[in-house]
């Protein structure tokens, strides 16, 4: 299979994962949006690389995958930390701080 | 086959990894006082900050790690800016965390992590890097803006700037992911050389979009900016300050050597989009910090319209450019972190002082305090002879250079509209009487040193902008 269909299914990928950052309003939901527009981004990454033949691409997953797994204990552990002042998670919600 | 490891190339970053190695052990004692901490990171911050001012004066130039990290004078003025930042936000934050007697190990820890992560991103070759030292930055300031965790504003400012920061991240992820697809590699020169053909593959063009997006993020620039005020509010006062000195330096840095050096081929594309990002950022932040009653989240939108007199200099696109920004980076960080200061100095019995209008009177019951605030927002105004006037006075003249008339005539009209909101703090400090007494605590000693190098360094460039003009111009890669 060409490039493209790689492409166009890490983009499709990656706007679904914007669309739901954007229109979902719980922080969890929100952040495996995030998770999701990562992977697109390593999908892009693997499939670019598979088809120029070299490693970069492929390595550069490893380091975003690491990354993630960090982001996503200290992500959680602030949301954490939010709900126990509010028990709620809703961004709607969770407003004190605007002007 | 073995690497070859050239140690002295790499001694800033040895010297904050070792420091905060050191600050992770001597944390884990109960029996010594914690605030022995806080100038260990001076210290290290300090070693660091020597040795990247000898390695500038030398000139030193190499790459490590098959071409992965790239030392030269352009990221070790990056280190400048980064390690005095690091030291002043130490400096100010020692009373803050004592007197609220907050855990202080962790603190310092997460600062030179940052610390590293943004000198990480100045000295990266290869977007891998730029994108770890980003992330391991990131990372750091996420928690340290929720780092008072039984303060639900603390909190809050933390999940806001985790989601957004998270969310920004992903874009510059997939920027990256797709300019190397369409250079077929992720080395910032070798992308230059890959395209200089004529063809520019709709794949390079949309990376580069998205990276604009996610640095866009980074540095708070409109209208990417939203969770910068609510962030800073929220924040404690000493890690707003730092969010908004050293991070958005090394955002630039890597905007910086990116764009100019692994994109020169686009700049007919990206410059007009940087020109109208600058134009939108200088006026949205100004004119919405007129209307802010709060002083942190003035200071917020003021930082935001800064970032945009920093763009000027990009879109320029010359060495007087690229030079220019670098300073005006510089005198930024060290008159905000002053003017954060100052917020600190102003500390009331019964909390900090946050509204515009708890400074009225404050000029002659505190003139120490007053006097370090209208010193660092007259610079932050750019009114001679502070810094604040030379360097946004060589970001107009690279701009004019450049041909760019009209953003620097919206650059001037910006720097009028600050004037007024910043004046107007001034003046209520000397010309308004307080409606309520306000008792105010003593003054520590450790914040009036930071506050008292600030404003030697805010007045030192003032009158003699050659002595870190002429770095400046000496660092453009």
């Amino acid at each position: 299979m060409s490039l493209e269909y790689y492409l166009v299914l890490s983009a499709l990928l990656f706007t679904t994962g914007v669309i739901g950052v954007l229109i979902r309003r719980n922080a969890i939901i929100i952040f495996m949006c995030i998770e999701l527009m990562l992977n697109a981004a390593n999908l892009a990454f693997v499939a670019i690389s598979r088809s120029l033949g070299e490693a970069t691409g492929q390595v550069f997953v490893f380091f975003v995958m690491t990354v993630a797994a960090a982001e996503v204990a200290i992500g959680l552990a602030i949301i954490v930390s939010v709900f126990k002042h509010r028990q709620t998670i809703n961004v709607d919600e969770v407003n004190s701080l605007k002007g | 086959m073995p690497i070859e490891i050239n140690w002295q190339l790499l001694m800033p970053e040895l010297i904050i990894t070792l420091t905060l190695l050191i600050v992770l052990v001597f944390d884990l004692f109960d029996s010594i006082s914690k605030a022995i901490l806080g100038w260990m990171t001076i210290v290290g911050a300090g070693i660091a900050l020597w040795v990247s001012i000898q390695m500038h004066q030398a000139g030193t130039v190499g790459t490590q790690f098959n071409d992965m990290f790239k030392v030269d004078n352009f990221s070790l003025f990056f280190n400048i800016i980064f390690l005095v930042s690091t030291i002043l936000v130490a400096l100010i934050s020692m009373s803050y965390l004592s007197r609220d007697d907050r855990k202080q190990g962790p603190y310092y820890l997460l600062i030179l992590l940052a610390t590293l992560g943004m000198m990480l991103m100045a000295a990266g070759n290869e977007l891998i890097i730029v994108f770890l030292g980003l992330e391991l930055m990131s990372l750091s300031l996420y928690v340290l803006a929720g780092y008072f965790r039984d303060n639900p504003a603390s909190s809050e400012a933390g999940m806001k700037y985790l989601l957004l920061g998270a969310f920004a991240s992903a874009f510059f992820l997939y920027g990256i992911a797709l300019i190397y697809g369409g250079a077929g590699t992720t080395n910032v020169p070798a992308i230059a050389e890959a395209i200089t053909a004529p063809n520019k593959s709709p794949l390079l063009l949309a990376g580069m979009f998205l990276l604009i997006v996610g640095f866009g993020f980074k540095v708070a620039i409109v209208p990417f900016h939203q969770w910068a005020p609510d962030v800073y509010e929220g924040a404690p006062t000493t890690i707003a300050a730092f969010i908004s000195a050293g991070p958005k330096a090394a955002g630039f840095a890597a905007f910086l050597r990116i764009f100019m050096e692994a994109l020169p081929s686009l700049q007919v594309e990206w410059s007009s989009v940087v020109i109208v990002l600058a134009m939108l950022t200088m006026t949205v932040g100004n004119v919405i910090a007129i209307a802010q009653t709060s002083i942190k989240r003035m200071l917020a939108y003021s930082s935001i319209a800064h970032a945009g007199y920093v763009l000027i200099g990009l879109a320029a696109a010359n060495n007087d450019g690229i030079s220019s920004a670098m300073l005006y980076l510089l005198v930024y960080c060290v008159m905000n972190i002053g003017a954060f200061g100052a917020v600190i100095l102003a500390k009331t019995e019964d909390g900090e002082s946050l509204m515009i209008s708890d400074y009225a009177g404050l000029g002659l019951r505190k003139p120490l305090l007053a006097m370090f605030m209208t010193i660092m927002l007259l610079s932050l105004a750019g009114f001679p002879p502070t810094a604040g006037f030379v360097g946004k006075f060589y970001v107009f003249k690279s701009a004019v250079q450049a041909g760019h008339i009209w953003l620097v005539i919206v650059g001037a009209i910006n720097t009028a509209i600050s004037a007024f909101y910043y004046l107007r703090v001034v003046v209520t400090m000397y010309m308004r009487e307080p409606e309520e007494e306000l008792s105010f605590t003593a003054y520590p000693s450790t914040l009036v040193v930071g506050l008292v190098l600030a404003a030697i360094g805010v007045l030192l460039i003032g009158i003699l902008p050659s002595l870190m003009l002429t770095p400046a111009q000496n660092s453009v890669f």
